[in-house]
């Protein structure tokens, strides 16, 4: 794709709620990985973004609507309670809020995150599943650089809800996990030591719900065999039975139709 | 690194980060109006009193979040704003938020005032421009902005309240961005991103 392509990609779909972008996850991984290597593009997104967040202030100069003078001091107050309840966390570096923020730059953050880990190395000396999925999440938390807090708010919480995935292959050691949170929509997918997609193939994740599958995205792969996806649901905590990741011929609708690289199921 | 000045966005955020109050009184004072508008227009003024809580106790528990590198305070505010409205928009009725939407949309039709622009802030300059931007934007382009940013509308969702195509909804979004774009960028000389051809199509 040119940049002009992504750029009208991108100027379609920014204002637009995340869950209805996610409707073509091959496009969307390949914008994804446009803005993670295209600098301008990148910055273009930036600028999009600021427009966007000067429309409610526009808004503010049209009104005539008025802030209640009262408000500031209940808010001040609601600080006090809420420092004096909560013992203050250790942040966690640089995240944009996920509400909102378009699923393309939250892709790109992955795929960021894939050419960092590319430049870093993968650290290969995994032996339980614990070590394995505290591996995963410490290459998170030190390279993800920005949108990671929908990841780590899923992939962190004790309420996460996880689904193990295993090599489909003799010889592979593939292994990977499905995090999903009953309260929120979103969706992260990781695999690691996965071998590269054979030439003309790439690896489409399927995942089942209520006995049907769907192809949620293709899962790009690092030069380390780390793959990432990021998704929203259509509900809270959805519960999936099984999960596949297939390589097959992009855009291939059926799971069963190509080599099973890691599954999982409950 | 070039240290911002001690009043910016930027230098606040990381005060409040550090837990300093005037801070963050100050970045009160500067954003919660927009904030409350925003959510007084689409939902209705004491769920707007809950969202400018919300919002504003979050700022106070995740400033240390925000980093001045990745993008512009208010965008990274706002976002927080947006989204706590969206999720108490949803849940109204499809005739409620066609309304209310009506109504943001008529506001942001009116051509503002030209005075004292030469006295205007750079920001203000910005929100000027964008203003007028908007309000000259043919009316189904603003209309499809609006939808989207202010009613957090779907493609599908605009393109059944506007009776019209998919793609044409697209096109309508995208050409009325590109133009908000041009008129940002005659207030920003420092602009660093080059436009390129795909904003030279302004036909459709
Ligand atoms: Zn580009």
């Amino acid at each position: 794709m040119t940049c002009e392509h992504i750029r009208t990609l991108l100027a379609e779909t920014a204002l637009v709620n995340e869950a209805n972008a996610a409707n073509n996850p091959a496009t969307m991984a390949e914008v994804a990985s446009h803005l993670a290597t295209c600098a301008d593009c990148a910055a273009w997104a930036r600028e999009n973004e600021r427009l966007f967040a000067m429309l409610p202030m526009v808004l503010a100069q049209v009104s005539e609507v008025q802030l209640p003078p009262h408000l500031k001091a209940k808010v001040m107050q609601s600080l006090e309670a809420t420092s004096a309840a909560q013992p203050k966390r250790p942040t966690r570096g640089w995240a944009w809020p996920q509400f909102n923020a378009n699923l393309w730059r939250k892709l790109g953050a992955a795929m960021l995150m894939l050419m960092l880990i590319a430049t870093f190395g993968w650290a290969l000396q995994l032996n339980s599943a614990l070590s394995q999925e505290r591996a995963l999440r410490a290459e998170y938390a030190n390279l993800l650089t920005f949108q990671q807090e929908m990841v780590l708010e899923v992939v962190d919480s004790p309420k996460a809800n996880k689904l193990f995935l295993r090599s489909a292959q003799t010889d592979s050691t593939a292994y990977g996990k499905v995090f999903v949170r009953a309260d929120l929509p979103h969706v992260v997918i990781m695999a690691a030591r996965l071998p590269i997609p054979p030439a003309g193939l790439v690896y489409q994740m399927w995942l089942m719900r209520d006995g049907k599958y769907d192809m949620v995205g293709v899962m790009p792969v690092n030069p380390q065999g780390f793959g990432l996806i990021v998704f929203d649901a259509d509900m809270n905590g959805p519960i999936y039975q099984k999960a596949l990741l297939v390589a097959q011929p992009a855009g291939t609708n059926n799971p069963n139709a190509g080599t099973f690289i890691v599954a999982g199921e409950r | 690194m070039i240290d911002s000045p001690p009043d910016s966005d930027d230098a606040l955020a990381l005060r409040v980060a550090k837990r300093d109050k005037l801070a963050f009184s100050m970045l009160y004072d500067r954003y919660a109006r927009a904030v409350y508008v925003f959510a007084a227009h689409l939902l209705d003024p004491n769920e707007a009193e809950e969202v400018v809580q919300d919002v504003f106790l979050r700022l106070w528990n995740k400033a240390g979040q925000f980093d001045s590198a990745k993008g512009v305070f208010g965008a990274w505010l706002m976002q927080i704003a947006r989204n706590r409205v969206m999720d108490a928009l949803q849940k109204r009725n499809k005739q409620y938020r066609q309304e209310v939407l009506d109504e943001v949309d008529e506001l942001l039709a009116q051509i503002p005032d030209e005075s004292n622009i030469e006295q205007m802030s750079w920001e203000r300059q910005q929100q000027h421009a964008l203003q007028l931007a908007l309000a000259q934007l043919p009316e189904d382009q603003r209309r499809a902005i609006v939808l989207a940013y202010f009613g957090g509308m779907s493609h599908t969702e605009i393109s059944n309240s506007l009776a019209l195509p998919l793609g044409t909804v697209k096109k309508r979004i995208a050409l009325g961005v590109s133009k908000l774009r041009k008129a940002l960028q005659h207030i920003n000389p420092l602009a660093t991103t080059p436009e390129k051809a795909s904003d030279a199509k302004e036909k459709e």
